[in-house]
């Protein structure tokens, strides 16, 4: 039988995990693109699409799963209504 | 290879919207814009079917794009493998292996046993199926590389490695790299090759939404409910080459590949390679076919044509010119065989008629219709029953010399007849050597409102609601919401948006498959090489997969076999005819110009009778007035959109007005041409052309057409799209009749009628066949009304009116109708004492089976006695709902009690339903017929109202009379019965009230719609113009009761109320007197205790107009 935690539910501080992070790609002087205040991307190793939810509030996403210098591999997406990047863990 | 191929690729994956729910675009789309994007090549690969495929390749040769024919297959596992026809033989085993996959499973889950695909592969190219689907990608996925490999080796060795290949798929899905890699790799160590594939489900990215709700509607779920099963994105669509080629730039031998396979297709083209043949009529050992046609048709000629008769010569002259086009045409082997058939249906009838009198009552097994009639070579052969030389029919429509399809010879029959006959021609041909022909319903607006409405899961009332009420023609749904009460406003709001342009999308898109009323084709060769077969919905019935025109495209000869229901009620008729008088009558011999027969047609009085008794027939019957056979021929034909549109109808009647006060004053009549060149044509119909071999005709005549541009003119006549078709003939028709020094402008008035027959018309051959029949069933009614009114019943669901309406036609024709009786009814009506008796088999939850039961029981133990006698020998199917339904109507009323008495002895007989055992009623006491002490309770009896109630509620239909008779003192005072209409002038504002018999919205009215409103005393013709349905348009369709308030019109004979004001009819809220006090279980409805009540009630329980259009 397992005592109570002594600490009490506080649903309020559910959030997401891992939420897209809005972020910024950039052409540096060389012609690489790095995603701002993370770093460069050295390889694209997939991109696809998602089309989702059009009747009620349309979701259409660009993808791409890349590696960073360094070996990291970070998940972007571009929303395809906004314009807008995101980063997500892969 | 090939720089020019570089950029070059051909889509050998594509699902048009004939895949039934997994495509949303038609062929045609798909072809264009494979066009726009430079495609060389193009495989239709439809889910199971090659549904489409004959339209698809006949319309890619005009764009010059390469059609390749194929077919998606699901295998018993669940995958999927496309086959490609590369040969005659390829193709051949595609049709076989499809009719396997429908016949050899479950109808709505047609599946292929690879065993089968193994054995009959010759001449196909395969590939391995979709990423979501394929065989090879699944077992990938689901069982890992080593079982893939050895898949696909098994494959190789099977197939062989020039046929199977690889199919790799980048539609942008996560995994899609990783997977075509691993079946790049898979292919290499194999030794197979590997092909590019779009798996292509529209033409357009944007249609990515229509192609969702139709996966969730496949699946039978939402749109939030289908994610699972929905495609991941929008990259499905047919692409642009270049998007193609970059996309596959790492392997550009897999688009290579496409090409390749494309070559070697193109040694099968279905618009050329199908090889079918007619089967040999009997008797083709012994002479040659021409010979036995001409012997056959020279040796009737003396029987239908003595040498004294007046038709002799031009019949002789006739046969002869007609067996001259057969022979240029080589179809005397289709007439032969045709004729084959005939004796089969007269053996059919002979079986099916055995024992009963009607088989000395001189009838034909069937009768021809459309412009087969109008050959001597069908009348002869017995195809046809109207004489095409006294009638002066013209052949054109049906045989000229430039004939570029097999003629149609379409024959009726009566239903059980045919069902016979159907069955008979499978067995003389062989299962494999026939098929029926299907047909495509396609999604309209109704239907899309409702199925996508639930897709998107709006409330399903509101669906319900738009879909009763919007217009069914409407091009926008967002016009017709905004003109819906509560429903202004909505074409913007979050889904409904979504459902109006949804809606738009899916018109007009092939539904399901469906069997075509009455065509079959028979085949020399196996028809299941030819096209593939399937099961119909009805048992025992399996179709090919192509529709009327794709079987005309491929020169199948179809043969028509229609049930019509009035033959099936004239051959009842004359039984019971017979079996009153002795002997059945000769329909061939009555007479047929019997003044007192053509009186009652002339006045409206037509209701159940074939063909002319619609609304619009009865409006058009009082203003033409026919007199005879030929003007009979013309009142079936003119009331038809051909002649309406075409601007024919009002001229025929002022027309015939002006020729009958000529005759009466003894002038001869010469009616108004357009140009003298179309008198000889157009003169028996007074100048206007009312039948389709008209429009021929004329073309010949005021455009100088040869036989081939009018036998092309016939052609487009028939198909869909008719209209944009013949107006395609203008620019001939134009330089004809001006080389004929007809003025341009008489040229295009006359073109205009001409296009009109785009719409429905009929040729004359068809109007004066129906004609004949309608003068017949007019023939059998007035003389024998019981037996007519019994067999009309019978034989519903028939013609133009609810039963309930024609229960009260047979009322005003002085036809007593007596309610069902336990003890004296027959399974179905009868004659008895003079009056109808309605049959068991009429009551509600009574089926055809628990009514014979029922009869047979008491014919062998004798009339059931009380409640108890009843339950215990009713057969044990017969529910306690059905034993409660026919009390209610009064079915056990012999029994000497009320029927509230008799329902509740049901009720201690009878356990509650919770407590049913078995058998359909539980019996609570079983044998012995022992007292209960509640037995003997009193109970009233039910009011006249109560009476009519269930009426409605167990039948259907009322056999006491007219709903309103009962309430009429709570009803405004100054409405207007329909009998005193006649007797108000012009132009007075009248009211009148009645039940809605019947709802018209025809095309050809420009938004007008039509009320058929029935009073106690008869039925009113209500015109609502589109500003007063625009203001009342729920009360126009929806309401059963409605109250009109408009001003009265007359014309030429004919009385309307033009509507200014349409409501339900609430009735005024007297009470009518009501004694009664309790309230019956939930099986039945509440007992009203006033005129509003009842109406209410009624309004739930009364029968839904016939609506058209």
């Amino acid at each position: 039988m397992v005592a109570p935690a002594r600490t009490p539910l506080r649903t309020d501080r559910l959030r997401a995990v891992n939420a897209p992070k809005p972020v910024a790609l950039e052409w540096d002087a060389s012609g690489v693109l790095s995603v701002s205040k993370v770093g460069k991307i050295e390889a694209i190793l997939e991109t696809w699409r998602i089309d989702d939810e059009w009747w009620r509030q349309p979701i259409a996403r660009a993808y791409m799963e890349v590696m960073l210098e360094g070996g990291k591999r970070l998940v972007l997406f571009q929303d395809l209504i906004t314009g807008e990047w995101f980063s997500q863990m892969p | 290879m090939v720089l020019a191929d570089a950029l070059m690729y051909a889509e050998l994956h594509c699902h048009s919207a004939y895949s039934f729910l997994d495509g949303a675009s038609p062929p045609d789309a798909l072809l264009a814009e494979a066009h726009r994007h430079g495609y060389p090549a193009l495989a239709l690969t439809d889910r199971n079917g090659i549904y489409g495929s004959l339209a698809f390749a006949h319309a890619a040769k005009p764009l010059g794009i390469q059609a390749i024919t194929g077919a998606a297959v699901t295998l018993t596992d669940g995958s999927e493998l496309i086959l490609l026809a590369e040969t005659p033989q390829g193709y051949t085993n595609l049709c076989r292996l499809l009719t396997t996959t429908h016949l050899g499973a479950e109808r709505l889950d047609p599946r292929l046993p690879h065993t089968e695909l193994e054995e009959r592969h010759d001449g196909l190219i395969i590939l391995s199926g979709s990423r979501r689907d394929g065989l090879l990608p699944l077992t990938l996925e689901n069982d890992g590389l080593s079982a893939a490999r050895k898949l696909a080796e098994r494959c190789k060795a099977v197939f062989g490695a020039d046929r199977f290949f690889v199919e790799i798929q980048r539609n942008r899905v996560r995994g899609d790299v990783a997977l075509t890699s691993a079946l790049i790799s898979l292919a290499n160590d194999v030794g197979l090759s590997a092909v590019a594939t779009g798996s292509v489900h529209y033409h357009a990215r944007e249609l990515h939404r229509l192609h969702d709700v139709m996966v969730a509607l496949r699946h039978r779920t939402t749109l939030d409910g289908s994610h699972r099963v929905r495609n991941p994105n929008s990259e499905f669509y047919l692409r642009p080459l270049e998007e193609v080629i970059a996309l596959f730039r790492d392997c550009p031998d897999a688009v290579a590949t496409t090409l390749v396979i494309a070559e070697r297709c193109r040694a099968f083209d279905l618009t050329r390679d199908l090889g079918y043949t007619f089967p040999d009529f009997r008797g083709a050992d012994r002479a040659p076919a021409p010979q036995a046609l001409a012997e056959l048709c020279r040796a009737r000629l003396d029987d239908r044509y003595p040498e004294d008769s007046l038709y002799r010569e031009p019949a002789v002259r006739r046969l002869e010119a007609e067996l001259v086009l057969i022979e240029h045409h080589e179809l005397s082997g289709f007439f032969l065989v045709y004729h084959d058939l005939f004796d089969l249906a007269r053996d059919v009838a002979t079986d099916v008629r055995r024992g009963s009198r009607r088989a000395s009552g001189n009838l034909l097994p069937g009768r021809g219709r459309g412009s087969s009639v109008s050959s001597i070579v069908c009348y002869l052969l017995g195809l046809s029953h109207i004489d095409p030389i006294a009638n002066k029919l013209f052949l054109g429509r049906f045989l000229c010399e430039t004939l570029a399809s097999v003629p149609d010879i379409d024959l009726d029959f009566p239903r059980e007849i045919r069902e016979e006959l159907i069955r008979r021609v499978y067995t003389r041909y062989g299962a494999e050597h026939v098929g029926l022909v299907c047909s495509f319903p396609t999604y309209r607006l109704r239907s899309a409102v409702r199925e996508i409405g639930k897709a998107l899961d709006l409330p399903l009332g509101e669906i319900e609601l738009v879909a009763k009420l919007a217009d069914g023609r409407a091009d926008e749904l967002p016009e017709e919401l905004e003109h819906l009460p509560g429903f202004a406003g909505r074409k913007d709001a979050p889904l409904w948006r979504d459902l109006c342009t949804l809606a738009h999308e899916i018109r007009g898109l092939p539904r399901h498959v469906s069997q075509h009323p009455g065509g079959m084709v028979i085949s020399s060769r196996p028809l299941v090489e030819l096209v593939p077969l399937e099961r119909a919905a009805m048992e025992d019935r399996v179709v090919c997969q192509w529709d009327k025109d794709s079987c005309d495209d491929a020169r199948f000869i179809k043969i028509d076999f229609l049930a019509l229901g009035m033959l099936s009620l004239v051959e009842e008729c004359i039984e019971l005819i017979a079996r009153h008088t002795g002997s059945p009558p000769d329909l061939s011999r009555i007479d047929f110009e019997d003044p007192a027969i053509y009186d009652r047609i002339c006045a409206g009085d037509t209701i159940g009778l074939f063909q002319i008794e619609s609304r619009a027939q009865i409006q058009m019957i009082r203003r033409s007035r026919p007199r005879n056979l030929e003007d009979l021929a013309v009142e079936v034909a003119i009331v038809r959109p051909g002649p309406i549109v075409g601007g024919a109808v009002n001229p025929y009647v002022r027309r015939r007005e002006e020729q009958r006060r000529a005759h009466a004053a003894g002038r001869a009549y010469e009616p108004p041409v357009d140009h003298p060149l179309l008198r000889d044509c157009l003169a028996e119909t007074l100048g206007v052309i009312l039948y389709q071999d008209q429009v021929l005709q004329v073309c010949q005549a005021l455009a100088g057409f040869t036989t081939g541009q009018a036998e092309a003119l016939r052609r487009a006549m028939s198909r869909r799209r008719s209209h944009d078709l013949m107006a395609g003939f203008w620019d001939e028709f134009r330089q004809g009749a001006q080389a004929r020094g007809v003025p341009e402008a008489t040229a295009e008035k006359v073109f205009a009628q001409v296009i009109a027959f785009s719409e429905f018309g009929f040729p004359k051959s068809h109007a004066a066949a129906f004609g004949l029949l309608a003068y017949q069933s007019a023939w059998l009614r007035h003389y024998h009304p019981v037996e007519y009114y019994v067999a009309l019943f019978n034989n519903q669901p028939m013609g133009f009116y609810s039963i309930d309406a024609l229960g009260r036609d047979a009322l005003r024709n002085g036809i007593d109708m007596k309610l069902p009786d336990l003890n004296r009814s027959d399974v179905w009506c009868t004659v008895e004492d003079r009056s109808l008796r309605i049959g068991l088999g009429f009551v509600r939850h009574w089926s055809e089976e628990t009514a014979t039961a029922t009869v047979t029981e008491r014919e062998s133990h004798g009339p059931f006695k009380s409640v108890g006698d009843f339950i215990r020998r009713a057969p044990p199917a017969l529910k306690r709902t059905a034993i409660e339904a026919l009390m209610w109507v009064g079915g056990c009323d012999g029994f000497g009690l009320t029927r509230r008495e008799l329902l509740w002895q049901v009720g201690l007989w009878l356990p509650p339903k919770a407590q049913r055992s078995g058998d359909g009623r539980g019996r609570r006491q079983l044998e012995l017929a022992l007292n209960h002490p509640h037995e003997h309770l009193r109970f009233r009896g039910l009011a006249a109202h109560e009476q009519l109630l269930a009426e409605y509620a167990t039948l259907g239909f009322s056999a006491s009379g007219h709903p309103l008779s009962l309430v009429r003192n709570a009803l405004p005072a100054d409405l207007t019965l329909n009998r005193d209409l006649e007797c108000l002038k012009a132009g007075v504002k009248c009211q009148v009230a009645g039940l809605v018999v019947a709802r018209q919205r025809p095309e050809t009215a420009k938004g007008t719609v039509f009320l058929l409103v029935e009073d106690e005393t008869g039925m009113t013709n209500v015109i609502v113009r589109t500003d007063v349905y625009d203001r009342y348009r729920a009360a126009v369709r929806g309401e059963p009761f409605v109250l009109v308030t408009g001003k009265l019109a007359k014309d030429d004979g004919t009385v309307n109320v033009l509507a200014e004001k349409v409501e339900g009819l609430q009735g005024e809220m007297r009470n009518v007197k009501c004694e009664i006090e309790c309230q019956p279980d939930d099986f039945a409805f509440r007992i009203p205790h006033s005129a509003f009540s009842f109406l209410k009630a009624m309004r739930r329980v009364a029968p839904d107009s016939k609506d058209w259009g």
